[in-house]
């Protein structure tokens, strides 16, 4: 191959790569605090924990799509069909509203929960409530965010699958355009 | 015989109103007994006292913890065990239940509101015997600025030699003092006990 193959820009790789893995560290902690057997005071730090990171993958997200706005997504593969091309659009498109919906879901249930505890980045901060209390709200918005978080966990895994059967079977070199410091190999 | 002492908790793991209950609690179940009069003090042993509350919520675990610093004066009638007079100050600030952040938060408006309200206090207004080793200690407790009755059940042992050991109980609502915060998933009552040692002298 003489070009250089289209690949992400470094900063959207970067909040990828931060962004997975806040994901995967807030989805292990939500289901640490809601289904592990712990005491009273480790459960709270959990869930306070869980609280912070969701409400920063919000902001990440909101970063990514900022610099998806004004940077041009590298063109899909050649070898791309139609159908690949239009899954891995549905795919994606759904990913990133689940990305907003889920923490957003959270946030909701936090600020209309019975039990007035609010979300705090670590002490810094305090994040405000954007909904009034109601009982019955809070509690469809948690069985939402649970839902919801289990259908982003499924399409994770539905992402990850495609991406190593584009790198491994197919072998287009799909991982190269979100892969960090590739940049070396062009050069 | 009255005898008034002031007993100031020392800095850590300092429980007066242990002290205070275990004292007021010997007071009145030696009352009776000739040489009661002469049993005046009594030393709470602090590796053998806690002062704890539990709260149930739905869906969380039970949650546990402890007051820390407390202040308190008492003073006893030996002679006449309905005469001795307890009083003792909590911080609301030195609750501890294992985490910071929980801590703060209990300390915060929405439940102790400690800035506003840095002191509970309790003062004893009937001290009466119930049978050979409890009390009943009646008082006002007043707590987010609001005072209401509350009777302590106090147990009695004797562990031998001149050593006592206490537990006291109480139930508090939380609702009567105005902290609705988080009512009914946060149960209303509040659970306290008092578990102490004291030595005579």
């Amino acid at each position: 191959m003489t070009a250089p193959r289209a690949r992400w820009n470094e900063g959207v790789i970067a909040l990828h790569w931060l962004s997975a893995a806040g994901l995967a560290l807030v989805f292990t902690l939500g289901l640490a605090a809601t289904a592990g057997n712990f005491d009273a005071a480790r459960k709270f730090d959990l869930y306070q924990t869980h609280k912070a990171l969701g409400w920063l993958t919000l902001a990440l997200l909101a970063a990514r799509l900022a610099a998806r706005a004004v940077r041009v997504a590298p063109p899909p593969a050649p070898s791309w069909s139609r159908a690949t091309r239009a899954a891995s659009r549905l795919v994606h498109a759904a990913l990133y509203a689940l990305l907003a919906a889920v923490p957003l879901i959270g946030w909701l249930r936090v600020s209309s929960a019975i039990v007035p505890i609010p979300v705090s980045l670590f002490g810094l901060a305090t994040i405000p409530d954007i909904a009034p209390v109601d009982a019955d709200f809070s509690e469809r918005m948690a069985l939402a965010h649970k839902l919801s978080a289990w259908a982003l966990a499924a399409l994770v895994a539905l992402h990850v699958a495609a991406a190593l059967k584009h790198q491994f079977v197919d072998r287009d070199a799909i991982l190269y355009r979100m892969w960090p410091r590739a940049g070396d190999r062009t050069s | 015989m009255t005898a008034t002492l002031t007993l100031t908790a020392p800095p850590r793991r300092a429980n007066a109103v242990a002290w205070l209950v275990a004292v007021v609690a010997g007071a009145a179940a030696f009352a009776d007994r000739g040489a009661g009069a002469e049993r005046d003090a009594w030393r709470i042993d602090p590796t053998h006292t806690h002062i704890g509350f539990v709260v149930d919520a739905v869906g969380f675990p039970r949650t546990q913890g402890e007051f820390r610093v407390f202040d308190g004066r008492l003073s006893i009638d030996f002679d006449r065990p309905a005469a001795s007079r307890v009083a003792f100050t909590v911080r609301a600030d030195s609750i501890e239940v294992g985490s910071s952040s929980f801590d703060d938060t209990l300390r915060g408006s929405n439940f102790l509101d400690a800035q506003r309200f840095p002191d509970i206090h309790f003062e004893s207004t009937r001290v009466e015997k119930r049978d050979g080793s409890t009390i009943d200690l009646t008082g006002d407790l007043t707590l987010l600025g609001v005072t209401r009755p509350l009777t302590v059940e106090v147990e009695v042992k004797r562990l031998g030699g001149a050593r006592l050991g206490f537990v006291a109980h109480a139930r508090i609502d939380r609702l009567a003092y105005g902290m609705n915060s988080g009512f009914p998933i946060i149960s209303r009552d509040v659970d306290l006990t008092v578990s102490s040692e004291a030595l005579a002298g």
